[in-house]
């Protein structure tokens, strides 16, 4: 009996994954068809702050340190990939070998700029992270004399895209008899990553590492006491969070094929931080909800302008200027009616896999 | 029994029968012109029930936070097991088989109370990142040993009920109670509670001793702060006095209780 409802759970649960798998693998197609490519292009975008919210996710939500200068690390995943796989150096590595190398870096200046910050808390923690988060975007945009190594302001062009032999990703390709654009190609590569980011702060969620962080958030010292050492658990937190943001760099670089400071300023830091707070800080829907859906809004936002145009015969709002306004409607909502974020964490499923094993 | 395995030597030497367990040596703590411990000496031994006791602001808690690596202290020595633990970080001083709870209840409040008794096996394991991700055979093993021993300490100082419950969202009595599971789940040589029965009420307070009573039956030492004169008396083999930062007493609860300086500075203000 109990055996055959377990079968029977098992059976749904591939199901379901079944169906999500297959959701997931049509969806670039139709958004193609139903939207247009523009949108498909924007699935690619919302994949990659999936990512960076999901490796943000580790430092706040987990570990519980308000950094707000994350998208330091997205930068130097970004830079590391354009040094390496450009004209600019002259460098073409290939994929494989340059984004794992911009991670590993991103994840050692994750250390390097937690270890002064780890007696601070909160608000301090704060600024002194948004702080850290401006030095290295001011650092780029002036590393470009007497030696020039980001080429400054204009920065850096033709990055190589992501390239497996001659099979560039890029390029349109006929597949089992289809056409596959390059941003349908690209959706993929980002979503094998994406998978990958998520099932790792899954696994780490549920184990040792991560019942530690989430320590270390709820009481530090007794944490401490419980025999955790918080500042080596809050370095690794810093790092894993970084070589998340570092990866989601470079394949931001080998998708855009441009990258400049601007791109990497203080508004971004705290995007990925709000896709965090309206999701659910520290539970893993949560943030990929919110990082879709915060990145999807703006452009919708975007067809306000022509029903506006549509219905009165004039633009009275600007969408970009509604997009501010309904962004700051909805944080302010969260905050007062769900302040545990849209999709706040539930403990019970935990409990019912608990039950089970 | 499950009891011997609980609590085993963290280093794994057995104990010379007469060696103090903990050693306190001199110990002097200051906040600015506040001496908070003046020359503060005590020996436990293993095995025992050991009572610090004294009037509100004696010293009592900045003893327990200079033993476990809260606070620095000035002066002095403290050894644990032979061990010098003074100076360490709390997780040194936790490592090195010295647990505690705290006073005001401090539990990872969003945290179920097995989750919470995990977190005290964080020192006795090992799995790290790459483990974790890719669920080696090793991490798996471990985890399922953590929750196997998480339940049974649960089980142990009665909350096995509350297992998947919030720790913020348990009585009063069991979040004491998880602490204690906690801080067991360190697998310390020495545990010591800051005022565990406070705020308990007489029936709480009667299985909270035949708890500590049963913990020492299976070879745990406590280091006990507590208010309860009664308890006090009725549970530890030895106590000690604080009052105003300095040791004015130590023996066994009847030569204390008949000391003139203890009457004068503690027992005898209080409407007993």
């Amino acid at each position: 009996m109990s055996s055959a409802l377990s079968l029977n759970k098992t059976r749904s649960r591939w199901l379901t994954f079944g169906l999500l798998a297959l959701g997931l693998a049509l969806l670039p197609f139709l958004v193609d068809a139903g939207l247009g490519r523009s949108w498909v292009r924007l699935l690619d975008l919302a994949l990659l702050y999936v990512m960076l919210a999901l490796g943000l996710n580790i430092v706040v939500g987990y570990a519980g340190l308000l950094d707000l200068g994350y998208v330091a690390f997205y930068a130097l995943g970004a830079y590391v990939y354009a040094w390496l796989s450009s004209p600019h150096f002259g460098l073409h590595l290939p994929f494989w070998a340059v984004l794992p190398l911009g991670a590993a870096l991103a994840a050692l200046f994750g250390v390097l700029l937690g270890a002064p910050t780890l007696r601070l808390r909160g608000d301090y923690l704060a600024i002194v992270t948004l702080g850290f988060g401006e030095i290295i975007r001011i650092f780029l945009n002036n590393l470009n004399a007497p030696v020039n190594i980001t080429n400054g302001p204009q920065g850096i062009n033709l990055i190589d895209p992501v390239r497996l032999g001659s099979f560039d990703l890029s390029q349109s390709h006929a597949l089992f008899g289809y056409i596959f654009t390059g941003i349908h190609l690209t959706y993929y590569l980002f979503l094998l990553f994406t998978l990958m980011v998520i099932f790792i702060s899954m696994r780490l969620e549920d184990s040792r590492i991560g019942r530690a962080w989430v320590a270390i958030r709820e009481d530090e010292i007794a944490a401490a006491a419980t025999g955790i050492n918080t500042r080596n658990l809050k370095l690794l937190a810093f790092a894993m969070g970084a070589t998340f943001g570092g990866l989601a760099g470079g394949l931001f670089a080998s998708f855009q094929g441009f990258i400049s400071p601007e791109s990497f300023n203080l508004m971004e830091s705290i995007m990925i931080l709000c896709m965090i707070v309206l999701g659910g800080m520290g539970h893993i829907p949560g943030v990929i909800f919110g990082a879709v859906v915060l990145t999807l809004l703006p452009e919708a936002l975007r067809y306000t302008g022509d029903w506006q145009r549509n219905l009165f015969g004039h633009v009275y709002i600007d969408p970009a200027d509604l997009r501010m306004l309904l962004f700051g409607v909805a944080l302010v909502a969260v905050m007062l009616y769900r302040p545990a974020g849209l999709l706040p964490s539930t403990r019970r499923r935990r409990e019912f896999a608990d039950a089970q094993g | 029994m499950s009891a011997p395995k609980a609590f085993p030597s963290p280093s794994g030497k057995p104990d010379a029968g007469s060696t103090p367990l903990l050693t306190v040596s001199g110990v002097n703590k200051a906040f600015g012109g506040l001496q908070a411990l003046s020359d503060i000496s005590l020996q436990v031994h293993t095995g025992e029930i050991f009572g610090l006791i004294g009037p509100n602001g004696a010293g009592k808690t900045t003893l327990f936070n200079a033993l476990t690596g809260l606070y620095s202290i000035d002066r002095g020595e403290i050894r644990l097991n032979g061990q010098r633990i003074e100076g360490r970080k709390p997780h040194q001083v936790l490592h090195a088989g010295l647990a505690r709870t705290f006073q005001n209840i401090r539990l990872f409040a969003e945290m179920t109370a097995l989750e919470n008794v995990l977190v005290g096996r964080h020192a006795r394991t090992v799995s790290g990142v790459v483990g974790a991700v890719l669920r080696l055979p090793g991490t798996r093993r471990e985890e399922a040993d953590s929750r196997e021993r998480a339940h049974a300490l649960l089980k142990r100082v009665g909350i096995a009920q509350h297992a998947h419950r919030l720790a913020k969202n348990l009585p009063y009595g069991d979040q004491r109670r998880l602490e204690i599971a906690r801080a067991l789940a360190t697998e310390p040589r020495l545990l010591a509670l800051d005022e565990p029965a406070a705020g308990m009420n007489p029936a709480e307070r009667a299985a909270l001793r035949e708890l500590l009573l049963q913990l020492q039956a299976d070879g745990l030492t406590l280091l006990l702060i507590e208010h309860d004169v009664k308890l006090v008396m009725g549970l530890c083999t030895r106590l000690a006095v604080l009052d105003y930062g300095v040791k004015i007493a130590e023996g066994t609860p009847d030569m204390v209780s008949r000391d003139p300086k203890v009457i004068a500075a503690y027992l005898g203000d209080e409407t007993l």
